[in-house]
């Protein structure tokens, strides 16, 4: 009798890439169990394909439903979910797009990864912003080793397209022009909470300083990498992070404070 | 093993689709049962349920715990389904006699075991490990299955009945997966029912199934658990038949998917109180919200 481990090993083989060899004598059930078992394995890619096919609605409309389908399909049968929460599945499909289609649709990476954010957004929950007074709390010279956390729903995604502008035409907010995409850096800011979402092109030395504070570099590191930017003032990036009621939480890197 | 009147009372599936709309008019459910893991990765769905269940009482019917993965249980996800059980404050927790995790990749579907002693004694660890992970009793639901896994020297119920025994676990009795798999099978689902160990059954569920037809065997029919249909008339018999054996349960209307107005699952969760009442001689109470 075969360990349980080499049974979920066959088993796992064939929900995933249709392997079959080895398991039709460990099965049984009606005259063809590997018919029965094909049962599961079509819940299993059915359900993830519902899962990507409802997080890429706009892909579906620039790629039309029969290649993003058929790109899902594919998707499936080489990246199973690596944990139980599908909500969290799919993150590599911009990156699988990208290199399917990316010779044929050069910005379908970015814009696939412009949807990713935006859903992940949608779902997010505001937490209530802190005044810039907050800074008062602590001394000058150990401003730029403060770490900021910044609200969950914000997110960033750099293009070599404006993807941005073609997301307004999928939602009917713009319409579309005849010719190709013009290539265009697109430094885009994504915000989202309870069910609503907005995004917008920044320049390219905000999205450095937010995005180098979301990933948890103090606001000194974030800043030096901003000035990379040319015509960033840390000064006004540091207020409009307020104005813009982004940040949630304050504290300080573990080498100089708590 | 003491019943009230509300073991008689029937709880409703929530799925995300009626969240909003059951976070805003409070409809009338005696209690609602949630899949944890529609809710750990989506913030926004989570804080709506939070407010929910401040005025329903919450059953946690885990999907993805896998008690029955040779590799293990995976415990970062059971750390997570623990924080949302400990602000949920749930009724009863709940899983499957199933297995969906091996070697990293999530299966998404609930697949079989065969029922033999080395099983068993994997089993016996995993549910002690979620037991202890989840901080309260875990109910473990017999499964609808279409194939099943040579080497078994048990039935399910037997199986079902060790595993309690050893564990301090409950079981869930899901009636309609007795009769789906009976009918895919080729068992007697009223056997099966009349085997089903019942000092340790504390819930029962009823849910739809949809036929298709065999593709191996021309003519004969399969039942597929898709929990996208109303319950039908066996099912409803089986549940007759299991109330009198097992007493007033808490009893569960799953409805997953082509989900149907939530007055629909009111009427069926209605449909069971009324039929457990008679089964009983009770008469049948129907609770508010709020």
């Amino acid at each position: 009798m075969p360990a349980l481990v080499e049974i979920q090993a066959g088993i796992r083989d064939y929900m995933i890439a249709g392997d079959a060899s080895g398991l039709a004598d460990r099965l049984f059930g009606g005259r063809d169990p590997l018919a029965r078992v094909a049962i599961h394995r079509r819940h299993y890619r059915a359900s993830l394909a519902q899962t990507l096919l409802g997080k890429f609605p706009a892909c579906a409309w620039l790629l039309g439903s029969e290649t993003l389908n058929a790109a899902v399909m594919a998707f499936v049968e080489v990246e199973p979910p690596l944990a139980p929460c599908l909500a969290e599945y799919g993150d590599g499909f911009p990156g699988f797009l990208g290199a399917r289609l990316g010779q044929r649709v050069p910005f379908i990476e970015p814009f696939a990864q412009l949807e990713l954010a935006i859903g992940r957004a949608s779902v997010a929950v505001t937490r209530p912003p802190l005044p810039i007074d907050a800074l008062a709390a602590y001394a000058p010279e150990s401003l730029p080793d403060l770490e900021f956390a910044l609200q969950p729903g914000l997110a960033f995604v750099a293009a070599d397209y404006p993807v941005h502008d073609l997301m307004d035409v999928f939602l009917g907010r713009t319409e579309g022009h005849d010719g190709p995409l013009p290539r265009r850096a697109a430094f885009i800011e994504i915000r989202g909470a309870r069910g609503s979402f907005s995004f917008r092109a920044v320049d390219p030395g905000t999205m450095a300083f937010r995005s180098a504070l979301q990933r948890g570099s103090a606001l000194g590191s974030a800043a030096e990498e901003a000035l990379a930017c040319p015509g960033f003032d840390p000064g006004s990036a540091l207020a409009a992070l307020f104005a813009e009621e982004l940040v949630i939480a304050i504290g300080q890197s573990p080498e100089t404070g708590t | 093993m003491t019943k009230s009147r509300d073991d008689l009372r029937t709880g409703i599936g929530l799925r995300l689709p009626h969240l909003a709309v059951v976070a805003a008019t409070r409809p009338t459910a005696n209690w609602l049962e949630i899949h944890p893991e529609n809710f750990l990765a989506n913030p926004h769905a989570r804080e709506l349920l939070e407010e929910i269940a401040d005025h329903y009482a919450i059953s946690v019917h885990t999907v993805g715990v896998s008690i029955g993965s040779a590799g293990g249980i995976d415990a970062a996800h059971l750390k997570r389904v623990r924080a949302l059980v400990d602000r949920l404050d749930p009724v009863l927790v709940s899983g499957h006699l199933a297995w969906s995790t091996h070697k990293g990749a999530y299966l998404n579907d609930l697949l079989p075991l065969p029922y033999n002693e080395q099983v068993l004694d994997l089993l016996v660890r995993h549910v002690g490990e979620v037991q202890d992970g989840l901080g309260r009793r875990y109910l473990v639901e017999n499964p609808s299955t279409y194939v099943g896994i040579r080497g078994s020297i048990m039935t399910e119920p037997e199986f079902l009945g060790e595993l309690a025994q050893r564990t301090g676990c409950g079981l869930l009795c899901d009636v309609s997966n007795i009769h789906v798999s009976g009918t895919n099978l080729g068992f007697d689902p009223v056997a099966y029912l009349e085997a089903f160990p019942a000092e340790q059954v504390a819930e029962m569920h009823l849910g739809g199934y949809t036929p298709e037809a065999d593709p191996a065997d021309p003519g004969a029919e399969l039942l597929i658990d898709t929990h996208a249909a109303p319950i039908a008339d066996p099912a409803w018999r089986l549940y007759a038949r299991a109330v009198a054996r097992f007493g007033a349960t808490p009893t569960l209307i799953e409805w997953d998917s082509a989900l149907p107005p939530f007055a629909t699952l009111q009427n069926e969760a209605a449909k069971a109180d009324t039929l457990a009442a008679a089964v009983l001689g009770w008469e049948v109470r129907h609770a508010r919200a709020g």
